[in-house]
């Protein structure tokens, strides 16, 4: 993708922005939200990358869940140090993912949907009743990540680093997949899959691929979200959730496998901060804005451009737009 | 085991269920002809009860045509709702789930404040027990299976014997030649979507005096729906209704046997389920939505 | 023609995220940096708004705080204070409670917290309130939150130690019964109760015959009362159940497996909701907590809140009296300490205790050896207690606050004093 000086100068500043944004932000509380939005925006990633091989999940939670408990059981039961339980804990989710994903992934379209929400609903009823896993009530004091020489992870910055590095990876990760084989690959089975196969392309590789690392990278965040709370209580990893994991994608553009998880999340972790005037009626207000998103922007925010531009072209003389289309 | 015993369970378990195959069956024929996957289904449910409750409590009005007006003034909403939100986005299931969860969140919470948090609940219409030989059967429970069962004849007649049943049939299974047809499939859309509700709201009425009326009850609800349309496949009527039996009888059953682990039992035969046959007992496997 | 689109596309993203931040950044500012004129101390709360007795502790604080300012406030050392109350809705949950906290703390640089309920948002919060050394008057039900380990919370409801002083009452109501059956909801805290209630159920010589968890949503008991009918017990309690229309059904269910034996509740429960759906042959002889505000000569205290509270809103409900202790130990340690330094004032009652008055009574705090905490961190207090007649809860007797306490020492162990 050629970019010009415009788009080059963009991207620095906002780098820039994003890299030292502890430096303007004093507040630890809008730092916990960004850590939060950080924490949204992978598990929206995670979501989009598989219904980029045409697969709709609501099955996200249960992951993230796997990721979370198996880190805190690895650093508090087996003593090892976060820095090894994050990657283990992913690894595990990856594992997990592929035995499950293998039997899943068979059957597309609804049934899977359907699939994903009952591993959902089960790993839910199974952290609550296991008294081991703490049960309802869930496992307190997870500790803090080890400090990394003076590093000591007490100050939201040195988390939010951290969760942007995970972010970052997992974009990075995301990207060289999406511009490689696999992410045309991925891309030619969402839209076609009849044909893909006619074309050689391995439908259940391709898809058991995608849920596997997507199922990691909602792991890998677990494990910083358990660590970084502290707490971790089943309530959290609901269907609900997943649901809205959901959520972030469509708002943001179901077509957009990367920013459009970013938007997404951006608004619904923002937007109803912004709306705390009514306490009481916050989910009515967000309820609403969810629905007039859907209608009048179907295609999620980053349409917008589209629409803009066909909306000026419509306003253009006959010649002048064709000119423009070139 | 007493036979005393089996029929309470039986009845018990039949009546739930009956409930749950009205609910889930709205959301079948929702998600069959007009496409959506309606979250606020179990709203719907709550707006019937709620309204049943005030127009019998607060109104007066003799329980029976209570329920009728409520089913009225749900379809009504129900009518209002398509056209406002999902007209707009009608065929496109993601964004019509999407906007189904932002109706979902402003009813649920509308209920609480516009109704208060108070629980409400309703004086049976029917109380004592019916003795057949041995055995005693809670009227109530009866008169709440004879009644599911007299609306899904209704919806059976409607669905296979009139014009709009048939016509719903035709866009449930294919849209595109169902217009070709003649049909009018904006309004099959939206008069499913308002029987589908309707039939929510119906159930709502129905249960209102066996258990409590809350804003949340939607919810719990909409969670037992899923297990129904997971068991018995998500667009066929049948598999609805063995759907609802079955998790009904289950619960009923099951939770005498073996207590709190009926839940997890009940995932993982779900579970098991979908791994034989993934669209569910009578659903068919559809390639990519 | 794909170049333009992207161009657009990244141009409209960066802009619009810088936009968002911006905002944000901006909103951030402005009130970190309010001014504050009037000597007012900051006091935080979050509370489930999505339940009824989240909303009734709302309302029952919009009742209590503007009085207590307009009485003058806090008088520390000579300066008058007013309260400027800040609440936000945690919606019952962990994630929700602790942004809500984590604004509390950093964004609003509250000191003091009083009156969370929900064991998920208090716990969720925790680290942080301990951390900024927040002093923090909470609800809740779940034992974690009295572990040794916490300096700045205390448990100010008597949801942990109400159970000894009830069973003193169900031996002076129901001598003869030997076997229960407990039924809880299949959460944190039905759990926890359950378990706790086994432990004091025995150390007064009834035996469990078993518990029953039902999922949290149920509506439908018919069968799990069937089950629990067919152990034969001379009671049923009904550990962590809530206290609305839910309840009422499990007892109209009990009834109509044809259980005719004892109830015993440790809650009080909703009279008119539970009245809507059970019979009252169903409800008849149900023993249990009884509010202060309902005993046939209710305190001062208790009256004047009746009064106050249906003055503004018309109808009462007793839905925010377990959680509201909080509010009077938090002024009543303010006054005693007649500081505000939440560091001083909590070390200072975790080691000397605390007395105040509540609607139901003497309250105290405790400490809970048996839980290797021996700094002053729950709660007892005075209890009332009813039986339900014809629909009607009637007032049976009272148990004081020191043999509330030593029903507590008895069952649990240790010096609670």
């Amino acid at each position: 993708m050629k970019l010009n000086l415009k788009e080059i100068t963009l991207s620095i500043v906002l780098g820039i922005i994003i890299l030292t944004l502890p430096l303007i932000i004093k507040s630890p509380y809008q730092m916990h939200l960004i850590i939060m939005l950080c924490i949204n925006i992978v598990l929206g990633l995670s979501f989009a990358m598989l219904f980029s091989t045409g697969l709709i999940t609501i099955g996200a939670a249960a992951f993230w869940a796997i990721g979370a408990y198996g880190s805190a059981l690895l650093v508090m039961n087996l003593g090892l140090s976060f820095w090894l339980a994050l990657p283990l804990a992913s690894i595990i989710t990856g594992i997990i993912a592929l035995v499950l994903g293998s039997i899943i992934v068979r059957a597309p379209g609804v049934a899977f949907v359907v699939q994903t929400m009952v591993i959902n609903m089960i790993v839910g009823q199974a952290l609550g009743q296991i008294e081991f896993l703490g049960g309802w009530g869930g496992i307190l004091g997870i500790p803090r990540p080890n400090p990394i020489g003076s590093i000591k992870f007490v100050s939201k910055t040195h988390y939010y680093y951290l969760i942007l590095f995970l972010l970052l990876l997992t974009v990075a990760v995301s990207y060289a997949l999406y511009s490689s084989r696999t992410g045309r690959a991925w891309r030619s089975i969402r839209l076609n899959p009849r044909l893909a196969q006619t074309l050689g392309i391995n439908l259940f590789r391709y898809r058991l691929l995608a849920f596997i690392i997507a199922s990691m990278s909602a792991g890998l965040v677990g494990s910083f979200y358990a660590h970084y709370f502290g707490t971790i209580e089943p309530g959290t990893f609901s269907v609900f959730k997943s649901i809205y994991i959901q959520i972030y994608s469509i708002l943001g553009g179901l077509n957009f496998y990367l920013i459009g998880p970013i938007i997404g999340a951006l608004i619904m972790t923002l937007v109803p901060e912004f709306l705390r005037v009514g306490k009481e009626i916050e989910p009515i207000l967000t309820g609403g804005i969810l629905i007039m998103l859907v209608i009048f922007l179907p295609g999620g925010i980053l349409s917008l451009p589209e629409r803009t531009r066909s909306f000026t072209a419509g306003l253009l003389s006959r010649r002048e737009r064709e000119e423009s289309l070139h | 085991m007493t036979l005393d015993l089996f029929t309470q369970l039986l009845v018990n378990g039949l009546a739930t269920g009956m409930v749950y195959v009205l609910i889930a069956s709205g959301l079948i024929l929702v998600l069959g002809v007009a496409r959506i996957f309606n979250f606020a289904h179990g709203e719907f449910y709550m707006l019937g009860a709620f309204a049943t409750f005030a127009l019998c409590q607060v109104l007066k009005v003799h329980f029976f045509i209570s329920i009728l007006l409520a089913t009225l003034v749900v379809s009504l909403f129900a009518a209002i709702c398509y056209r406002l939100v999902f007209h707009h986005i009608r065929g496109n299931l993601l964004l019509c789930a999407a906007a189904s969860i932002g109706l979902s969140m402003m009813f649920e919470r509308g209920a609480l404040v516009g109704f208060g948090t108070q629980e409400r609940g309703l004086p049976s219409a029917f109380s004592g027990v019916i003795t057949l030989g041995n055995v005693a059967m809670p009227l109530e429970k009866i008169a709440v299976i004879l009644l599911c069962l007299a609306i899904m004849l209704g919806l059976y007649y409607l669905l296979m014997k009139t014009k709009l049943g048939k016509a719903m049939r035709a866009v449930k299974l294919d849209t595109e030649v169902a217009a070709l047809q003649g049909i009018n499939t904006m309004r099959v859309y939206a008069f499913a979507m308002v029987i589908g509700c309707a039939l929510a709201g119906l159930a709502g009425g129905i249960i209102a005096p066996l258990f409590s009326i809350t804003p949340g009850m939607g919810h719990a609800m909409l969670l037992k729906c899923f297990m129904v349309l997971i068991v018995g496949g998500l667009e066929s009527m049948l598999g609805g209704v063995v759907g609802g039996l079955v998790i009904g009888m289950t619960l009923s059953f099951g939770y005498y046997f073996l207590g709190g682990l009926s839940e997890i039992l009940l995932f993982s035969i779900i579970g098991v389920i979908l791994v034989f046959k993934p669209g569910g007992l009578f659903g068919e496997v559809v390639e990519d939505v | 023609m794909r170049r333009k689109k992207s161009t657009i596309g990244v141009g409209m993203t960066g802009s619009l995220l810088g936009l968002l931040i911006g905002i944000f950044i901006l909103s951030g500012l402005s009130v970190a940096q309010s001014p504050k004129e009037v000597k007012t101390l900051r006091v935080g709360s979050t509370l489930p708004l999505n339940t009824g007795m989240g909303v009734e502790t709302k309302k029952m604080l919009e009742i209590l705080i503007p009085k207590f300012n307009d009485a003058g406030g806090f008088i520390v050392k000579g300066q008058s204070y007013a309260i400027d109350f800040i609440l936000y809705d945690d919606k019952y949950s962990a994630e929700t409670g602790r942004a809500a906290v984590e604004r509390l703390v950093y964004q609003d640089k509250v000191k003091f917290m009083i009156c969370q309920i929900g064991s998920a948002p208090i716990i969720a919060g925790l680290s942080i309130t301990e951390s900024e050394k927040v002093m923090n008057m909470v609800g809740g039900a779940s034992p974690k939150i009295v572990s040794p380990k916490n300096r700045f919370i205390f448990g100010t409801s008597t949801t942990r130690t109400s159970i000894p002083p009830l069973w003193t009452m169900v031996k002076k109501v129901f001598p003869s019964a030997k076997t229960v059956v407990f039924i809880s909801p299949d959460d944190e805290t039905g759990r926890a109760r359950a378990k706790e209630e086994i432990q004091v159920a025995e150390a007064f010589g009834v035996k469990v015959l078993q518990v029953l968890h039902y999922p949290r949503d149920t509506v439908d008991f018919s069968s799990i009362a069937t089950k629990a009918k067919s152990f034969n017990s001379d009671l049923i309690d009904y550990p962590g159940a809530v206290a609305g229309t839910q309840f009422g059904l499990q007892l109209k269910a009990m009834y109509g497996a044809g259980f005719r034996g004892g109830h015993v509740s440790a809650i009080t429960p909703q009279m008119d909701e539970i009245t809507a759906v059970a019979s009252n042959e169903a409800l008849e002889g149900l023993l249990c907590t009884m509010q202060g505000t309902e005993v046939p000569s209710p305190s001062p205290l208790a009256r004047e809140l009746k009064q106050d509270y249906m003055k503004k809103y018309g109808k009462w409900s007793e839905a925010s009296l377990t959680w509201i202790p909080a509010w009077y130990a938090f002024i009543q340690a303010i006054k005693k300490a007649d500081s505000l330094d939440p560091e001083g004032i909590a070390n200072g009652i975790a080691t000397k205790g605390l007395e105040w008055e509540i609607p139901n009574g003497k309250a105290m705090l405790v400490k809970r050896p048996d839980l290797e905490n021996n700094r002053y961190c729950d709660t007892c207090s005075e209890m009332a207690y009813g039986q339900i007649k014809n629909g009607k809860l009637a007032y049976i007797g009272r148990i004081s606050l020191d043999e509330s306490v030593s029903a507590c020492e008895k069952v649990f162990g240790g010096k609670w004093r």
